[in-house]
């Protein structure tokens, strides 16, 4: 357990010698074993067709394990429900009838905690707003705002930023670490981008032909702390680009 | 494109013009064509009579009662064809068939079965809008994106909050759109049934009203009636309804 683990109080999630498979395909997952510890993020990457969205389907109890259990803080997962709640890689999320705060508070958030919750991700301005008045980033922003309403215990991502512009991204990575170190809440984000995974991670989930590996990443996590452009995290990018594609490196 | 509302108003008037210039020459029978004043003044007076409204408040009564009987029936149909593929089958091949008949079409079955009266108009308008809506809401249903599935299944929704907080709504652009041409069709044929069979008999609709202007040559009166007709129509299809589109898919930016 790495440094930024150890203080990490109890897990949320586990993965106790679970395995999945799509029916006539290899295995996605074998006997894996892993726990996502409250207030953790683990970023899930891998390279296209591996399974992260799997991994985090199962998660959500959008899929069940053939074999093994996947347990949350009230026993065994055995379907979707608001304490673990997703944000989809479709983004068309929000329900375009509704304003932004009807869209947070969606299906019977508590208005004051949504109205906080939006001053958070910068949408207070624009709560009165339909989706089709938002830029590609503000829907983000407002997808996460109501991903959180519900008070969940754990956030699970699937590659929610991939069609944005770098700087809005950036933005949207700063405001989920914010986010997270002030709701304490777990979350499981599935990226392609290495760069985002390292930025963003306590440890990261590696998915690989071979098997799944769990990196630590030992540098201070938060808001704008980790230097992309510091050898440590280079290094680490770098290996991880080594582990996902080991004929490249 | 745009309409212009000056540009729209200015041809009104030229077609006024032209209609009251023609009138006036002697060159067409006023029995045929009326000096416009003239029909303005029927349509006053049949407005002050009351015969002109209550022939309005009757069609649209009609036309209101077989737009609920006919959405009412069509959602059901549509909800069991999302549901079950057997249903499904069965409100394609019916929609199919039926579909392109229009209601002056089927009257002479309804009147077998249901004889010469005010059930068999409300049985026409039932057909003519039934099938657009099933048509409208069951491509909604299916046009619902599968990710707002995901969701109500991760929010734990019940089938109904479901279909009413998600379903119906994200169908909405197609329900509007069929509801749109549910009031065309059965405005339409609630009239021509009227003009055509007079089925409504005493305390007759709109299209009685006229039907019962030209038998006893009141020219201007039966102008007045359609004047009437058209004016529903322009307040409906431009008013009720441009009004519903600006308030929900304008905003929405469906529209």
């Amino acid at each position: 357990m790495s440094a930024n683990t150890e203080n990490l109080k109890t897990p949320v999630l586990r993965f106790e010698n679970a395995g999945f498979a799509y029916p006539g395909y290899s295995p996605v997952l074998s006997e894996f074993s892993a726990s996502l510890y409250e207030g953790e993020i683990i970023c899930i990457i891998g390279a296209s067709g591996c399974g992260k969205s799997t991994m985090l389907s199962l998660a959500g109890g959008f899929l069940l394990p053939d074999s093994g259990l996947i347990t949350d803080s009230r026993g065994t997962v055995s379907g979707p429900e608001p304490k673990r709640i997703m944000v989809f890689q479709d983004s068309a999320q929000l329900f375009p009838w509704l304003t932004v705060f009807a869209n947070a508070s969606f299906p019977d958030a508590d208005p004051t905690h949504v109205s906080e919750l939006l001053e958070m991700v910068d949408l207070a301005d624009a709560a009165e707003k339909y989706p089709s008045q938002l830029s590609g980033g503000m829907k983000q922003r407002a997808v996460i705002a109501r991903a959180l309403a519900g008070r969940p215990e754990i956030l699970l991502l699937d590659e929610p930023f991939t069609a944005l512009d770098a700087p809005t991204r950036r933005g949207l990575q700063d405001m989920l670490l914010e986010l997270n170190s002030e709701l304490g809440v777990s979350m499981m984000f599935v990226t392609h981008d290495i760069r985002e995974a390292v930025y963003l991670a306590d440890r990261l989930l590696i998915m690989t032909p071979g098997g799944v590996k769990m990196m630590n990443i030992e540098l201070e996590r938060g808001a704008g702390k980790r230097d992309e452009f510091s050898n440590e995290f280079v290094a680490i990018e770098r290996e991880v680009y080594g582990i996902i594609s080991p004929d490249k490196s | 494109m745009k309409r212009s509302l000056p540009g729209t108003l200015l041809w009104f008037v030229i077609l006024l013009v032209v209609w009251e210039i023609t009138a006036r020459s002697g060159l067409v029978s006023e029995l045929v064509l009326p000096s416009i004043t003239v029909v303005f003044a029927s349509f006053g007076g049949e407005l002050i009579s009351g015969s002109l409204l209550s022939g309005t408040f009757v069609s649209l009564g009609f036309v209101v009662a077989g737009i609920l009987s006919g959405a009412f029936t069509a959602f059901i149909l549509a909800a069991l064809s999302f549901q079950f593929a057997a249903v499904k089958r069965l409100s394609s091949m019916l929609t199919a068939v039926l579909h392109p008949l229009p209601g002056i079409a089927v009257l002479p079955i309804l009147i077998l079965f249901f004889g010469i009266g005010r059930l068999t108009l409300l049985m026409v308008i039932i057909h003519s809008v039934l099938w657009p809506l099933v048509v409208n809401i069951t491509a909604g249903f299916s046009s619902v994106p599968a990710v707002y599935q995901k969701i109500g299944a991760n929010y734990a929704l019940k089938s109904s909050a479901f279909f009413f907080r998600i379903m119906l709504p994200a169908s909405f652009p197609h329900i509007f759109s069929g509801l749109k041409t549910a009031w065309a069709r059965a405005w339409r044929a609630a009239v021509s049934a009227e003009m055509i069979f007079g089925i409504t008999g005493s305390g007759g609709g709109l299209g009685w009203f006229v039907f019962q202007k030209r038998i006893f040559m009141d020219t201007p009166g039966m102008y007045a009636g359609i004047l009437m007709l058209a004016l529903i129509g322009l307040i409906v299809e431009s008013g009720l309804f441009h009004l519903i589109e600006a308030e929900t898919l304008k905003k929405w930016g469906e529209a």
